[in-house]
C-alpha cells in the first residue's frame, strides 16, 4: 500500500511541474506585457524587463522561478499591487476561498447524503420524488443562476443577508455563497446516494442483518451505510472541481475577495506572476484532491487496494 | 425392493408430432423490436418526453426567434430603453403589459404600439431576439461538445484502452494533465491569442472537453478486448486499427453516443459561465451568458432583464439532462450505474 502511494504522489509532482511549464509556455508566448503604459519609451520597458529578469531565456526564469517557489516565494505583482509579493496577495484571498469552499463540501456532503439515504428508505415515496426534483435541478440550474436568485430574494427582497460580502460582517456575508454552492454537491450526491442505497438495500447481506432482528437505525448506518459511500467518494474528485470552477463566478456575484477574482484580474492586466500563481493553486487542488480520493478509495475497499498493489 | 423389468419395443408408429403441419404463434404477447423496445422504454419516462419536446422547441425558436420579432439584435434605439416585456393579446390579462412598479412604461413614454415580447435592455435591443441569438450560440456549442466527444475523446480512449500498458500510462498522464489546467485558464490565454469570442470556447473544450468521454471509451474497450470474437479477430490476422475501429467500435458506439450527450449541458454551461465572467461571446454578439452578465449589474432596478435569459438557459440544461437521462435508460438498462 505505502508502495502504492508513494508512486501516486511522486506522478502527482511530476504532473504538476508540468502543468506549471505549458501555464509558463503559454504565458510567455501570449502577446502583450505587463508594462503597456503608452509613457513608457522602449528603453524605460526594457530596463523594466531586466529589473524583473524578463529579459533572460525561457528555461532560466522557469528554473528560477521553480526554485524561488520550493522557498515560498511566487515573484512580485507588476501591476495590480506593484512589487508586492504574490504570495502575501494569495494567502488571505486563498483563506477566503477555501473556507467557503470546505463549507460548501460540508454542507454538500451532509444534505446531499441525507436526501439521498431518505429517498432510498422511502423509495417510491413523495419523499423519492422530492429528492428527485431537487437533484435534477441542483444539477441542471448552473451555481450562479442559483446565487442570483440567492441574491435577488433573500439578499435583496427579505435583506437577511448581506449582498456584497462586507469584511466587518464575514460570517453572515459567507451563508449565501455558501448555500449557492453547495446547490451542486448536494444535488449529486443526493442522486448518487439514492441509487446506490437502493442497490445495497436489496442485496442479500441486508436481508440476513434484518433477519438477525437489527434495529433499523443501526441497519442504516452501520451495514448499509459503508458499502454506499465507496462510489461516492469517487464523485468527491470531480465534485471539489466543480466548486473551484464555481466560486469564480459565485465570488464575483457576491464580490468576494477571493482567489478567483484575483486570477480573472491577473489574467485582464497581464500580471504574469500573479496569474500563475492563482492558475497554478488551482492546478494544485485538484490534483492533490484526485490524489487523495484515490488513496481513500484504497482505504475504504480493500478490494480496490489488492487489484492496484498487483500492478 | 425389486424393481420389475420389461421389454417393450418402440415403433416408429407409437411416436406422433404433437403439433404437426400447424405453426404457434403467441398471439397473447406481440414480439417487439429492439428499436420499439426503446421508443415504449423512453415513452414511459415522463421526464425524457419533456425534456426531448423542449429540446425541440428551443431549437425551432432558436432558428426563428431573431427572424419574427421585427428586431435585430444589434440595433440601438436608446429611447426605447429599459421597457419591460410586452406582449399584444397578453397584456389584456394584466401580464406581459408592460407595466413596472405600478407605472406603465410604454404609456408613460408615449410608445402606444411598440411591443417589446422580453423587454429591452439598458441600451434598447430588442431581448427577444438576444435571447434566441444567444440560445443559437449555446445549441452551436452543444453539438460542437459532442463532435469533439467522438471525434477526440472517443478516439483518444479508444487507441489508449486498446493498446494498453506504456501507450496507454503516457496517454492517461496526458490525459490528466490537460484536465489540471483550469479551464478558465486555457479560454483565456487562447482568448489572447485567438479572437475573443466562439472560437476560444470551442477551442477550449477540443483541449479539456472530452476527458470524461475518453474515460468512458477506455473502460469500454478494456471490459472487450479480452473476448473471444476479438482473438479471433486477430487470429485471423486483422490490423490493430481494424479491430478498433471495426470490431470494437459497433459494439460500443450507441452507449458511447448515449454518454456524450451528458457533455452537452456540461459545454453550455461552460460557455455561459466564461460569457459571465466576461472571458466569453463579446458585445454585440449575445449569448446565454453574456445577457445573464449584462442583466446582473441592473438586477435589483430592472429584474426582467435577467429572467429570460435565466428561464432559457435553465429549461435547455434541465432539458438535455433528462433527455440524456431518459436515452440512457431506454437503450440499455444496465448502464444505469455508470
Amino acid at each position: 500500500m505505502s508502495k502504492y502511494i508513494l508512486k501516486r504522489v511522486m506522478i502527482s509532482l511530476a504532473t504538476l511541474l508540468v502543468i506549471l511549464f505549458i501555464l509558463f509556455l503559454m504565458l510567455s508566448l501570449m502577446p502583450g506585457s505587463p508594462f503597456n503604459d503608452e509613457k513608457l519609451t522602449a528603453a524605460q520597458k526594457a530596463l523594466l524587463y531586466a529589473k524583473y529578469g524578463l529579459d533572460q531565456p525561457f528555461m532560466v526564469r522557469f528554473v528560477k522561478y521553480v526554485t524561488a517557489m520550493m522557498r515560498g516565494d511566487l515573484g512580485v505583482s507588476y501591476l495590480i499591487n506593484k512589487n508586492l509579493a504574490v504570495s502575501k496577495m494569495v494567502e488571505p484571498r486563498l483563506l477566503v476561498s477555501i473556507r467557503i469552499g470546505f463549507q460548501a463540501m460540508v454542507v454538500g456532503t451532509v444534505f446531499g447524503l441525507i436526501l439521498g439515504i431518505l429517498a432510498a428508505i422511502y423509495h417510491n415515496t413523495w419523499i423519492d420524488t422530492l429528492c428527485s426534483v431537487i437533484s435534477i435541478i441542483g444539477v441542471s440550474v448552473p451555481s450562479y443562476v442559483f446565487a442570483l436568485g440567492l441574491a435577488y430574494f433573500v439578499g435583496f427582497k427579505l435583506n437577511w443577508f448581506p449582498i456584497l460580502y462586507n469584511a466587518a460582517k464575514v460570517d453572515s456575508s459567507m451563508v449565501m455563497p455558501t448555500i449557492a454552492l453547495s446547490l451542486f454537491p448536494v444535488a449529486n450526491i443526493a442522486r448518487f446516494t439514492r441509487s446506490e442505497m437502493i442497490d445495497v438495500l436489496s442485496s442479500d447481506y441486508i436481508l440476513l442483518v434484518q433477519s438477525k432482528g437489527v434495529k433499523e437505525n443501526q441497519l442504516i448506518l452501520h451495514h448499509a451505510l459503508r458499502n454506499t459511500l465507496i462510489p461516492i467518494i469517487t464523485i468527491m474528485g470531480p465534485l471539489l472541481v466543480g466548486l473551484l470552477t464555481g466560486s469564480m463566478v459565485v465570488e464575483k456575484i457576491f464580490a468576494i475577495p477571493g482567489i478567483g477574482s484575483l486570477m480573472v484580474q491577473g489574467i485582464t492586466n497581464n500580471d504574469y506572476n500573479v496569474t500563475i500563481a492563482c492558475a497554478f493553486i488551482y492546478s494544485a487542488m485538484y490534483i492533490v484532491t484526485m490524489l487523495v480520493v484515490d488513496i481513500l478509495y484504497g482505504v475504504i475497499d480493500p478490494r480496490i487496494r489488492v487489484a492496484k498493489g498487483a500492478n | 425392493m425389486t424393481v420389475e423389468t420389461k421389454d417393450i419395443d418402440f415403433t416408429a408408429d407409437d411416436f406422433t408430432f404433437a403439433q404437426q403441419g400447424e405453426k404457434l404463434i403467441d398471439k397473447n404477447y406481440k414480439a417487439s423490436s429492439y428499436a420499439k423496445d426503446v421508443w415504449a422504454n423512453f415513452r414511459k419516462n415522463k421526464g425524457a418526453v419533456f425534456g426531448a419536446v423542449v429540446i425541440i422547441v428551443i431549437i425551432v425558436m432558436a432558428i426563428i426567434g431573431p427572424m419574427i420579432s421585427g428586431h435585430t439584435y444589434k440595433s440601438i434605439i436608446i429611447q426605447h430603453a429599459d421597457l419591460p416585456p410586452r406582449i399584444p393579446g397578453l397584456e389584456k390579462l394584466g401580464i406581459f403589459n408592460g407595466v413596472e412598479k405600478g407605472v406603465n412604461v410604454y404609456q408613460k413614454k408615449g410608445f402606444s404600439d411598440i411591443y417589446y415580447w422580453f423587454g429591452t435592455d439598458t441600451q434598447g435591443r430588442d431581448l427577444f431576439t438576444r435571447v434566441w441569438q444567444g440560445t443559437r450560440i449555446s445549441l452551436l456549442i452543444a453539438l460542437s461538445a459532442v463532435l469533439i466527444d467522438i471525434f477526440i475523446g472517443m478516439v483518444y480512449g479508444l487507441i489508449s484502452g486498446y493498446f494498453g500498458g506504456k501507450v496507454d500510462m503516457v496517454m492517461q498522464r496526458i490525459a490528466e494533465i490537460l484536465n489540471g489546467i483550469p479551464t478558465l485558464v486555457v479560454v483565456t490565454l487562447l482568448g489572447l491569442i485567438l479572437p475573443q469570442g466562439i472560437a476560444s470556447v470551442i477551442f477550449a473544450l477540443m483541449i479539456t472537453g472530452w476527458i470524461g468521454m475518453e474515460h468512458i471509451a477506455r473502460a469500454q474497450v478494456l471490459k472487450l478486448k479480452e473476448s473471444e470474437y476479438i482473438l479471433a479477430s486477430k487470429t485471423l490476422g486483422a490490423k490493430d486499427f481494424a479491430i478498433i475501429f471495426k470490431d470494437i467500435l459497433p459494439n460500443i458506439f450507441g452507449q458511447l453516443i448515449i454518454m456524450s450527450m451528458f457533455s452537452v449541458p456540461n459545454a453550455i454551461f461552460t460557455e455561459s459561465f466564461l460569457s459571465f465572467v466576461g472571458l466569453g461571446i463579446q458585445p454585440p454578439m449575445a449569448s446565454l451568458g453574456s445577457l445573464i452578465s449584462e442583466g446582473y449589474k441592473s438586477l435589483t432596478v430592472y429584474p426582467y432583464m435577467i429572467t429570460s435569459a435565466i428561464i432559457v438557459l435553465a429549461l435547455l440544461m434541465l432539458s438535455f439532462n433528462l433527455f440524456a437521462d431518459g436515452l440512457r435508460d431506454a437503450f440499455d438498462p444496465k448502464m444505469k450505474r455508470m
